[in-house]
């Protein structure tokens, strides 16, 4: 549809544009025979990366931005075809080939890939051999490019090992993938990539599998080594908030095609097209502040199949001009300052702006959700929980050191409020969920629900028909929206089943509270007597709500209930969570990963290392004004939405990564990572959770910290800010 | 049908998917695979053979006649002078200058082959007393005068007993497949069920047994069969023998689904949701294995049919009078006499036919329902 | 490593147990014992035994004694290498099988070699040209090995070979060296006549193991590291063959656990059909002799071969594979 010759003529006249461009993408088509027809998954990408610079592909899960890397290396998977386009890439000697013109697996392409282009992926896992070493994979990249002797390509692999800062490098060199952890796995895998020098490495979600505190380590590394190489890079990921962090310039996907690029600072503060101001504000972080609804765009992102005819996002776009951009697709509109827009309506000044350019406009907008009484005795109380997993292993059984996934935890739940659990992968914060509904016995401790007559039931020792009343006041919403709804019922069976099981309803009643309830979460009578598999992830969340509801529970436990969507959808799904509050006044223990989505959602806040709860308080003070060091670190590391700020930000990076649940360190768990450390009290002393007041606490509670100097230290917040400067 | 919409036939058809259930997905995922769909109704058509046994044999297969030994397989001839008219010529025993005995047939002497024929009497389901058959002569009696694949030394009609062979070979796949279909779902389901010792004790067995060569074992076992048991305790004896070997793999499979459906998350929220333990069990976990049972059971029906057929071939399964795929090879085993009556390999037909429609038709089944497939 | 050994270890001794006992009770299951038989073909044959002399005989052979002393009693001696005296062939035990037990081992072994040589390329093309023409031709080639026993393909080729070449195929020996002690020629009369028993054993399992390896070869080639892997230049094929082929190659040695088994058992029913001087053939005399220790004997000494055989296979893929060598256990 779209010729390969087609470029923008702002973007080639462009006075700013980098003098020299490395790639040039032009019109890069690759596609998919169904039967039936041609999918178009890349239909007519441009993307330019320029000597020294870092591009970010960002879009939602489907939009092609992964087989563009792909299809730039040449290595698309089979049903998949590149079909037409130019990659034009300027060699070591200037003079520019294209890429797309030669022979996929042919030796000029081979030699170009690993020598003039590296890649890295999102699994290091998977992206590496499990029975080669690491130094057999780099040794081979460097023998496949040079001529060396086994001796040199074996001393440069250790040093290219030891420039990505994994400690002992000579060791690492014979080490096997599963025997390093994931940060390392993937400083091993960007070593091996950039082991021949590449001028351009491409970076595949590289961090999206990791946890915070390690993406922030790998981030820091790649600009470290882009400044020291000047290499550029091509970043593929679906954060903005990474993007953020890390680009030059954007590009902006959507069904395979992109739809708006330019440099960081513009697309984020001037955004053209609807679909990235749309993105910007259904971002929890975006403005930052609690308790404001989210944008969130409608819909999900089509189907292939379904491409809408005309401008690809007018289904969804709230400034579609009716007559127009569901008939014509729009070309991209050249803004200036190789800004540019797939829009129609792209040169008009928007009506909503995008991210404010510095502090967050939001705060002031805080709609009032019900006052969290701080007199109301909690309805649920944790007090010193463990829980502790055997470990037995080989054949005589023997009994290892126990998984100490939760020591002596202890929390309150208000009733009303929303209180979040945050922490890293391993933390065991998901364990403190599932043992909070039983279907993990604590070690030790005990946990007590608040009934309506105001008794507290003794939730640990609960016997089976008491469990299953217990479970009905307290349910819970899970993270995967596909394995969690049996895929042989119907909606109406599965939203039913807790009504028909408890023998709360039958009969007519049961199918008009399953169609009310159905209608609540936002889905249509018509879905009742669907299956799962036509759903799509948000819908399918939304089941589950509707599910978890169908009781009338006081409180819901949401485990990672939104960190499996897009970030359009999640924003909808936090909406409605946030609306069936306001409601049905419930309260909800909200388990998650992702600090923004924590920091929009919740009331207060617990942030949990190695089992326990390191840190705990009002939302707005935690973030503000953290007094734990974790916390601060975990703060920062998390990636700022302003491009601007990134540059003068204080940041602390962590050392290392969290410790290993059956082998926790003495003392203060966090000591081997925590800068504030004194090598003596911390070492030997476990820290105790209690109220630390702070000079900046301004009337509010204060927070409660297991940390030995929590009044004395001064830690940055989020935003990188020292507390108090915002 | 009032809302315009659903006249779009495209829209029609992707809101009956929308509303199709997993078994229907199944169905259709199977109905893509040929093979599989032509080999089911191959199976079918051998069943039909079991159920209707009487009424495919041309003559009784059991009565010994020494005047018909060793008769090579007649042909039919359709037209007679190009008028359709199936015919066979009657067959003339002689001994040649060697005093062997030949057979020729005589184009002179004609012998109409008609369909829905009356011949010997039988009972349908053992209750309905009739004489018709499928094919057979007018006017004579079949068994002296129509021999389609010839006749085994003692005179029998190889047709017919093949025909009778199909019941019990395919039988004894059926029970057995019954029996370790039992055993491997209770003891899978115990292991994935309890975990812990259990579970290691009933692993351990399942993978002692599998590394096992079971023919020898099959074989002492078989052997240590009373010689004077009766043809059905025998039958029973050796089903139960081949099942002994075959529920590991169902037991596997049961086991593996169970452990991994345990921790899928539509169980624990089913138990969430206040389902009692056996509701957990029958709603939820039987029915989303219950297709890769179903898959693994039709794969495991030839093993046993090829077991059945080894034994008796080795003269340690079924034992004559009862007559099975097997006990008709056994004729078979001299090399020597296959090649001067090559006809005697028939029976080999189809127990190949039978265990390649089972492999795919199973194939095809396990590949329907398995759900991470395409739709 | 360690535990990995030591479970595969004590699953093989608990293999041979069971084998052990398994053998013994179904000697003793048939009613009457060996004598019985042997006073029945004596009265067949018109001269008859007394019952006093039945009992001398019983005693001198231990079959008066309780069942778990006689395992037990049997157990010693085999332990110690006395198989016992088989009484339908009046010498001991170890003279009748001892060659036929080699010439077993040495069919199976080159039917497991057979069976890999062809499943190996075969699995690796049609995973890798998965849907191409040949794919489809292999994998219905493959469904007709499964489906056809090799007793009926060793049958086939007996009888093609009789009609056509007028030779009987089968042997292990042409018959200058069927009787002839062991020289270098008599290895290369074996060698000749090897390849063709090899590969009417090896078929059936060469089906199930190219399937094996196509299904897992299948999945490894979705990994991502075949593309970190080109992502560094590798040329196409080197690239399958370093990686995913490598790592298919595991569950593709552990394949012997259960080809083994399946191998041995056809050894037995093909060495009849097809004459050759295994243990197959005294199997099934001994058995319908039900002369104890003979059946015994052979049994026992098939399990442990298949056991030890499996066990071999489980060093292979220590060796192999570094995720059991330095991990813990699978
Ligand atoms: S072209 Fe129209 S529909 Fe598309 S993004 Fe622009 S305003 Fe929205
Ligand atoms: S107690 Fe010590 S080690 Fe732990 S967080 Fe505080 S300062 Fe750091």
């Amino acid at each position: 549809m779209h010729g390969p010759d087609r470029v923008i003529p702002a973007m080639s006249m462009d006075a700013e544009r980098p003098a020299e461009s490395l790639l040039r993408v032009k019109g890069l088509r690759t596609h998919i025979d169904v039967p039936g027809g041609v999918l178009r998954v890349l239909d007519g990408i441009d993307i330019e990366v320029g000597c020294a610079r870092t591009v970010c592909i960002v879009g939602e899960s489907g939009c092609g931005k992964s087989i563009t890397a792909r299809s730039i290396l040449r290595l698309v998977p089979s049903p998949l075809r590149m079909v037409g386009g130019e990659i034009l890439l300027r060699g070591r000697d200037g003079v520019e080939v294209d890429m797309a013109r030669l022979d996929p697996y042919g030796k000029q392409m081979r030699s170009i890939r690993g020598r003039d282009i590296g890649m890295i992926f999102q699994e290091p896992m998977t992206a590496l051999s499990p029975v080669h070493t690491i130094g057999n994979q780099m040794a081979e990249a460097i023998h496949l490019h040079e001529k060396v002797s086994r001796k040199e390509a074996r001393e440069r692999s250790i040093q290219m090992l030891h420039r990505v800062g994994l400690p002992k490098p000579a060791e690492r060199l014979d080490a096997y993938s599963f025997q390093l952890s994931g940060g390392m796995r993937q400083r091993a895998m960007i070593a091996m990539a950039l082991v021949c020098g590449p001028p351009l490495l491409i970076a595949d979600e590289p961090t999206t599998a990791l946890d915070v505190t390690t993406q922030a380590q790998i981030l820091d590394l790649m600009r470290e080594l882009r400044a020291d190489t000047g290499m550029s890079i091509l970043f593929i990921t679906h954060d903005l908030g990474v993007v953020a962090e890390m680009a030059d310039e954007v590009v902006v996907m959507y069904l395979g095609l992109v739809v708006e690029r330019g440099p960081v600072a513009q697309v984020f503060h001037d955004p053209r097209h609807p679909y990235t101001r749309a993105l910007l504000r259904s971002n929890p972080r975006h403005g930052g502040g609690a308790g404001r609804r989210l944008e969130a765009i409608a819909g999900g992102v089509p189907d292939l199949l379904n491409r809408p005819i005309g401008c690809p996002f007018h289904n969804r776009c709230a400034e579609a001009i009716p007559g127009t951009c569901d008939r014509l697709d729009p070309e991209p509109v050249a803004l200036g300052g190789g800004h540019s827009a797939r829009c129609w309506i792209a040169d008009r000044p928007p009506a909503l702006a995008g991210v404010p350019s510095t502090a967050p406009r939001a705060a002031a907008q805080i709609i009032v959700s019900p006052p969290v009484s701080a007199t109301a005795p909690p309805i649920l109380e944790i007090d010193r929980l463990s829980i502790h997993f055997a470990q037995r292993r080989g054949f005589l059984r023997r009994a290892m050191a126990p998984v100490r996934a939760v020591n002596a935890l202890s929390l309150a739940v208000l009733p009303g409020e929303t209180l979040g659990l945050v922490g890293e992968s391993g933390c065991g914060k998901t364990t403190t969920g599932r043992c909070i509904i039983r279907t993990l016995d604590p070690t030790g401790g005990s946990i007590r629900f608040r009934q309506d007559d105001g008794s507290m039931l003794d939730v640990t020792h609960l016997p089976g028909s008491a469990l299953k009343s217990y479970r009905r006041q307290v349910r819970m919403i899970f993270q995967d929206p596909y394995s969690s709804l049996d895929p042989r019922m119907t909606v109406a069976d599965i939203v039913g089943e807790p009504l028909k099981v408890n023998g709360i309803a039958k009969g007519s009643e049961l199918q008009d509270r399953v169609a009310a309830l159905v209608r609540q979460v936002g889905l249509r009578d018509e879905h009742l007597r669907r299956y799962p598999h036509a759903f799509s992830g948000g819908e399918r969340q939304r089941i589950g709500i509707a599910r978890a509801l169908s009781v009338n529970p006081k409180m819901v436990i949401c485990d990672e209930a939104v960190s499996a969507l897009d970030v359009s959808v999640q924003a909808q799904i936090l909406n409605l969570l946030r609306d069936l509050q306001d409601e049905l006044g419930l309260t909800y223990l909200f388990i998650a990963h992702d600090l923004s989505v924590v920091r929009h959602i919740c009331d207060r806040v617990a942030v949990m290392y190695a089992g326990g709860i390191v840190e705990l308080g009002e939302t707005r003070q935690v973030f503000e004004a953290p007094r734990h060091p974790y916390t601060s670190a975990l703060l920062s590391a998390a990636p700022v939405f302003d491009p601007q700020e990134r540059a003068g930000r204080q940041r602390v990076i962590l050392a290392g990564e969290v410790p290993d649940p059956a082998h926790l360190p003495s003392g203060c768990p966090f000591h081997p990572r925590c800068q504030h450390a004194d090598g003596a009290q911390c070492t030997n002393e476990a820290p105790a959770l209690l109220p630390r007041a702070t000079a900046q606490s301004d009337g509010m509670p204060p927070n409660w910290t297991a940390c030995h100097y929590a009044n004395t230290l001064t830690l940055p917040a989020i935003d990188g800010q020292p507390p108090g400067s915002s | 049908m009032s809302d315009p919409a659903a006249a779009d036939p495209s829209l029609e058809k992707a809101r009956a998917l929308a509303a199709a259930g997993q078994w229907r997905l199944t169905w259709r995922r199977f109905r893509r695979h040929r093979l599989a769909v032509v080999c089911g109704v191959v199976i079918l058509m051998f069943y039909s053979v079991v159920a209707f046994a009487e009424f495919f044999a041309v003559s009784d297969a059991t009565r010994p006649s020494a005047q018909l030994s060793l008769i090579p397989p007649q042909e039919i001839h359709w037209f007679d002078n190009g008028a359709w008219s199936p015919h066979v010529y009657r067959v003339v025993r002689k001994r040649d200058a060697n005093m062997q005995l030949v057979y020729t047939p005589d184009p002179a002497a004609k012998i109409q082959v008609s369909f829905f024929a009356r011949g010997f009497e039988w009972r349908l389901f053992g209750v309905f007393p009739t004489d018709r058959h499928l094919i057979g002569v007018s006017g004579a009696d079949a068994g002296k005068t129509l021999f389609l694949l010839g006749t085994d030394v003692q005179g029998r009609d190889l047709w017919s007993r093949m025909v009778f062979a199909t019941r019990a070979s395919l039988t004894v796949g059926l029970i057995g497949v019954t029996l370790s279909l039992t055993l491997g779902v209770l003891l899978g389901g115990i292991s994935g069920l309890y975990g812990g010792v259990v579970d290691d004790t009933i692993q351990r067995v399942i993978e002692v047994v599998r590394s096992v060569p079971t023919i020898p074992l099959w074989m002492g076992l078989a052997a240590a069969v009373p010689r004077d048991w009766s043809v059905t305790q025998v039958y029973f004896a050796i089903t139960i023998i081949i099942s002994l070997v075959s529920w590991t793999e169902l037991a596997r499979v049961v086991r593996g689904r169970f452990l991994a459906l345990r921790e899928e998350d539509f169980i624990v929220s089913a138990e969430l949701d206040g389902c009692s333990k056996l509701r957990i069990i029958f709603a939820h976990m039987v029915p989303s294995f219950l297709s890769h049972i179903i898959a693994v059971t039709t794969l495991t029906l030839p093993v046993m049919v090829l077991s059945e057929t080894a034994l008796s071939f080795l003269g340690l399964g079924l034992r004559p009078p009862a007559i099975s795929w097997g006990v008709l090879l056994q004729a078979a085993q001299n090399v020597q006499a296959v090649a001067i009556t090559p006809w005697l390999l028939f029976p080999a037909v189809p127990v190949i036919v039978a265990v390649l429609a089972f492999n795919f038709f199973g194939d095809g089944l396990r590949d329907a329902a398995d759900p991470y497939a395409r739709a | 490593m360690l535990p990995y050994l030591a479970r595969r270890l004590m699953l093989a001794v608990m293999t041979c147990v069971f084998i052990s006992i398994a053998t013994f009770t179904i000697i003793q299951l048939p009613p009457g014992d060996y004598i019985t038989s042997y006073v029945a073909n004596m009265a067949a044959s018109g001269s008859t035994m007394t019952n006093q002399e039945a009992e001398v005989l019983r005693r001198q052979y231990g079959l008066d004694e309780p069942m778990p002393v006689q395992y037990l009693r049997w157990m010693a001696l085999v332990v110690q290498g006395d198989f016992g005296r088989s009484m339908e062939w009046n010498r001991p035990v170890y003279d009748v099988i001892g060659e036929r037990m080699l010439l077993t081992f040495v069919v199976s072994a080159a039917a497991v070699l057979t069976t890999w040589l062809l499943a190996l390329p075969i699995g690796i093309y049609t995973a890798v040209r998965q849907h191409s023409v040949a794919d489809y031709v292999f994998t219905l080639l493959g469904f007709i090995g499964l489906a056809v026993p090799s007793f009926l393909i060793a049958l086939v080729l007996m009888y093609l070979g009789f009609r056509y070449l007028g030779t009987s195929v089968g042997g292990l020996f042409s018959p200058a060296y069927a009787e002839a002690p062991w020289s270098w020629a008599r290895v290369g009369d074996l060698a000749w006549h090897l390849p063709l028993p090899a590969l009417i054993l090896g078929l059936g399992s060469t089906a199930q193991v190219m399937r094996v390896m196509r299904a897992n070869l299948l999945d490894e080639l979705r990994k991502p590291y075949l593309v970190t892997a080109l992502a560094r230049g590798m040329p196409m094929w080197r690239a399958i063959l370093k990686y995913p082929v490598r790592v298919a190659l595991n569950p593709f040695v552990s394949t012997v656990g259960y080809i083994l088994p399946y191998v041995v058992s056809g050894s037995v029913i093909v060495s009849l059909v097809l004459g050759l001087p295994t243990v197959g053939p005294v199997l099934f005399k001994s058995l319908v002799a039900q002369d104890l220790f003979l059946a015994g004997t052979i049994v026992l000494m098939l399990g442990v071969l298949t056991v030890v055989g499996t066990f071999l296979s489980d060093l292979l893929l220590i060796a192999i594979d570094p995720r059991i060598r330095l991990g813990g256990s699978r």
